[in-house]
């Protein structure tokens, strides 16, 4: 029986076709020196088949933010409060078993670091596998070798690899080769949502380019939603529909990839952009003065007030901005936009 | 007079022998290199994983040596050192290394990694001149001592750590400063600082520098030459002007064309070439034949030397074999010399 | 050091141990331990809180007198033990190549060579019975093997930190690098060894002693286990003369391995505090 939230939820997933919705997610972690706030009130829509970058830097919370995607969260950390709607069901409100079954098969996840966190003893085929029996434990018989041995076979040729790659373990594989095992093992479902924690941070340049070309093209296949979370506004630029914008765990600025390269709304947006070297011409090195706050200790007001050029004195340094849509699809919170209502 | 710092025709390989389960691995084939004494610039050493560019920087620090080929500093061959010859070399050539945080001795505060070698190399002659020498460096970067010296290293940020280190390299008066990935492992935002300290360290104290990096757009930005190097061997050098915004060599280009450009309107194309190629050290011919959309018959059966094509640039490819080679195969002889700072950086 | 639950168990152990044989032997006195001191085959009165063995030694007298002297045999051992075995582990460790093979090579045949057995061709070739001290010696000759391989182990892994290289290109000598850059590092782990060879040294000297290879004036837990055995104490039901050694032995091992526990714990903070 679903509670009056959920009903919502899906009635509102249903209209937007919205494969998933985050509604004022807050993780924190309970630390002895205090409660750390990593993820603070963040919300945003994402349709199906869309690209949604966020980004930020360390401490900024995008980790921790993808964790909770996939209800993953360890102690000491916790889901404080909010709502996750995947395909209008409330993922908080799953017991673990449920959830356990929701995830690989709804939202599945490429974590950092994965090509580095494969069993090192077993075959590649076999930890694909892996993921595709345990989802089939319920009673159904499940499926015979030769039916998973061509999804294998299948799944690996999806990610651009041939299907002897099955037999081999992952330190016969060079880096590009793992990080799409990992991709094939993600997929292996056909989830509606993929996270991608860094998935080339890693990886050579040339390499890192064939795999985000990897998958963009088994998310266009699958028609699924991806969620990239990084730290490379080149990346982003180049795989992104929309931007998301972390800082010391809010969101402080979403909208299209292009928008927010043209004219972004934060000024902490803005001067990441700046800071950015490219190729075009030498210029002077800017970065942005300051460092970003402890998370245990949040400055009062606008989180980024501290470090904004652009401060008002008397609103930024008290009043908390308000995030809401200054333009056509895109959002922020900053006081230096006049409430639009 | 003799450069500074000099590999000759320098090769190392690693493993072989007679016990050996693997064929050997050729992590640099042939690299001649000189740093001049009088001419301090910034170059960068670029290139991927497997490039030999770590090779390179630990060869040039002294801290491994040679398979064959010769690495001279100031003349003197660095395996026939006297015990304060190569005194005055470690005092002289300094490292930056990428890992902000395993730099540090988690057992001492950051004070450890600057005093230790003041006085090891007898900065000053007490522990108050010594002091004063340290505090004058951390101003140079931009650091408050107050804020910075007796902490421990997890109490400052990543890049406060990585300045600290930019400080204790200055602190030496080396002659050459190898960075390793400097910036790679620090946020962005705090990227430009620590770049900018170390672009200082040229222009305003006369230190050659070596950045060592796969970011070629970081390389671009702080170098006055660049050297590309592919699986050990030279593909392209020059100033890096020439190098980056039209490149000859069709490694650098893909290389070029796979940089994510932060602009949403210049997106990828097409891929020229294939990605990872077989890793087959006994194969004649040019290591990137097999992944070259421009590959010749003559590119699989002979190495392509260096080619001069420009006065500013070499590459290693029989495209532009009617150029003429570079006599004594010295890539720096075809180094830009450096532009001054147009304007006093003001922070 | 108040989240270090099994570190402050163990050390109450020992600390209440100790002050156990400290008060008792100012308060009680220990001459009671030799033979013939007492009317043999007492149980527990109190006059003799421990009751007298079967050669009339008071048992009270012998756990006063002997705890401190198998203790002492433990820490001799251990601390030879453990030092030559520290020593050997970086040198090899450090220095590689020719060096770190001979002694690898020793440390690796003498693991697969059972103590005891080296022990006992010891104590045998001795001839007259071992003292106390010399017991201490002979195991420490077995005891420093294990310590020297995990040390090295540990050794080769912070060779290759950075702030190692760092500290050798900031011209600190290898020595100076042993010393001043790895030892601190090193502390917790060394320590948590030392109390593993402390442990190891007393339960191997106990073997030896239960033999009948030990010294065989001196009260140490291990002879009176010997004499318990020789006397069939346990089908006389004289449970007051072997209960003590047994409980005395457990309080010893359970409050080292709660502290080499504890210790195991510090020394890899890093492990558990990382979120």
């Amino acid at each position: 029986m679903k509670t009056a939230l959920e009903e919502v939820g899906a009635a509102a997933a249903h209209q937007d076709v919205a494969t998933l919705v985050v509604d004022d997610l807050r993780v924190y972690y309970d630390t002895p020196e205090g409660v750390v706030k990593a993820v603070d009130g963040v919300s945003f829509t994402l349709k199906q088949g869309e690209r949604l970058a966020l980004v930020g830097e360390s401490g900024s919370g995008k980790s921790t933010l993808a964790m909770a995607l996939m209800r993953l969260t360890r102690p000491p950390g916790r889901i404080a409060s909010g709502h996750i709607y995947l395909s209008g069901r409330d993922t908080l409100m799953l017991n673990e078993q449920q959830m356990r079954r929701v995830r690989l098969a709804d939202i599945a996840m490429v974590p950092q670091g994965a090509m580095n966190s494969m069993n090192p003893v077993m075959r590649v085929g076999d930890q694909i596998m892996d993921g595709i029996l345990d989802h089939h434990e319920n009673g159904n018989p499940g499926p015979s070798r030769e039916d998973l041995r061509e999804r294998v076979a299948a799944l690996l040729g999806r990610v651009g690899l041939s299907p002897e790659v099955a037999r081999m373990f992952p330190h016969e594989l060079s880096g590009g080769m793992k990080q799409r095992v990992a991709l094939a093992i993600a997929t292996s479902l056909s989830p509606k949502v993929i996270v991608a924690d860094e998935p080339t941070s890693a990886l050579d340049v040339v390499v890192q380019r064939q795999i985000m070309g990897t998958l963009g093209r088994l998310q266009e296949g699958l028609g699924a939603a991806v969620i990239l979370v990084g730290h490379d506004m080149g990346l982003v630029a180049q795989f992104a529909d929309l931007v998301g914008v972390m800082y010391a765990g809010k969101l402080v600025e979403l909208g299209p990839v292009r928008q927010i390269f043209r004219e972004p709304l934060h000024p902490y947006t803005r001067l990441l952009i700046e800071s950015l070297p490219d190729l075009e011409a030498k210029k002077k090195f800017v970065g942005i003065p300051g460092m970003p706050p402890t998370l245990l200790r949040l400055p009062p007001g606008c989180v980024f007030h501290p470090r904004c050029p652009v401060m008002i004195k008397g609103t930024c340094e008290v009043v908390v901005p308000e995030y809401f849509e200054h333009r056509k699809g895109q959002m922020a919170a900053c006081h230096l936009y006049p409430e639009v209502r | 007079m003799p450069p500074l710092l000099e590999l000759r025709k320098v090769t190392k390989v690693f493993g072989g022998g007679y016990f050996a389960t693997r064929p050997p691995l050729t992590a640099l084939d042939n690299v001649s290199l000189s740093i001049p004494e009088d001419r301090p610039s910034i170059t960068a050493i670029a290139g991927e994983s497997g490039s030999g560019k770590t090779t390179l920087a630990r060869i040039m620090l002294g801290v491994a040596g040679p398979t064959s080929g010769h690495v001279f500093y100031r003349g003197k061959d660095v395996s026939r050192m006297t015990g304060s010859e190569r005194r005055r070399f470690r005092r002289e050539v300094q490292p930056i290394f990428q890992d902000p945080f395993e730099s540090y001795n988690p057992f001492y505060k950051v004070d450890h990694v600057l005093t230790t070698p003041a006085r090891n190399f007898k900065i000053g002659r007490n522990r108050r001149e010594i002091l004063a020498r340290v505090e004058e460096a951390l101003h140079a970067v931009g650091l408050q001592p107050g804020e910075t010296l007796g902490r421990f290293p997890h109490q400052l940020s990543g890049g406060q750590r990585q300045r600290v280190m930019v400080a204790r390299a200055l602190l030496l008066r080396p002659r050459i400063i190898l960075a390793d990935e400097p910036v790679s492992m620090v946020d962005a935002s705090l990227r430009a600082t620590i770049l900018d300290s170390v672009y200082k360290l040229n222009r305003e104290h006369g230190i050659s520098i070596l950045y060592i990096t796969h970011d070629l757009t970081t390389a671009y930005q702080i170098s006055d030459n660049i050297v590309v190097l592919y699986r050990g061997s030279v593909a392209e050098a020059g100033s890096v002007e020439h190098v980056i915004k039209q490149p000859k060599h069709p490694y650098t280009q893909l290389l070029i064309q796979s940089i994510p450009r932060p602009n949403p309107e210049h997106l990828w194309g097409e891929i020229p070439g294939r990605g990872d190629s077989q890793h087959n050290g006994a194969a004649a011919g040019c290591k990137f034949a097999d992944r070259c959309p421009h590959v010749m018959t003559i590119c699989r059966d002979q190495i392509p030397g260096l080619h001069k094509i420009e006065e500013h640039r070499v590459a290693s490819c029989f495209m532009y074999r009617d150029s003429p080679l570079l006599a004594d195969d010295d890539i720096a002889k075809v180094f830009a010399p450096p532009v001054p700072m147009a304007t006093p950086t003001t922070r | 050091m108040r989240r270090n639950p099994p570190l402050i168990g163990g050390l109450v152990l020992l600390i209440g141990l100790l002050l156990f044989i400290v008060v008792g032997q100012i308060v009680y006195g220990t001459e009671g331990y030799r033979p013939l001191s007492a009317p043999p085959m007492q149980s527990p009165t109190y006059e003799y809180p421990f009751g007298t063995d079967k050669v009339g030694r008071d048992i009270l007298a012998v756990m006063l007198a002997g705890t401190p002297l198998t203790l002492r045999i433990g820490l001799i051992a251990g601390v030879i033990g453990l030092g030559l075995g520290t020593v050997l582990a970086f040198v090899a460790a450090y220095y590689g190549g020719l060096i770190d093979g001979a002694i690898r090579t020793v440390v690796d045949v003498g693991l697969t060579i059972p103590g005891l057995l080296i022990l006992i061709l010891i104590a045998v070739n001795v001839g007259s019975s071992l003292s106390v001290d010399q017991m201490g010696l002979a195991v420490a000759a077995v005891a420093w093997v294990y310590p020297a391989r995990t040390i090295r182990s540990q050794v080769l892994v912070l060779r290759e930190r950075p702030y190692v290289e760092i500290a050798r290109l900031s011209g600190t000598s290898g020595l100076g690098i042993i010393f001043k850059e790895m030892m601190p590092n090193l502390m917790p782990f060394l320590l948590a060894n030392f109390v593993g060879a402390v442990s190891s040294a007393i339960l191997a000297s106990i073997g030896l002693e239960a033999l009948g290879l030990g010294p065989f004036d001196s009260p140490t837990i291990g002879m009176t286990i010997y004499w318990n055995i020789h006397s069939t104490s346990i089908l006389l039901g004289m449970w007051w003369w072997f209960m003590p050694p047994i409980v005395v032995l457990g309080v010893v091992f359970v409050g080292l391995f709660l502290v080499a526990s504890g210790l195991d714990e510090w020394s890899n903070p890093r492990l558990r505090k990382r979120t």
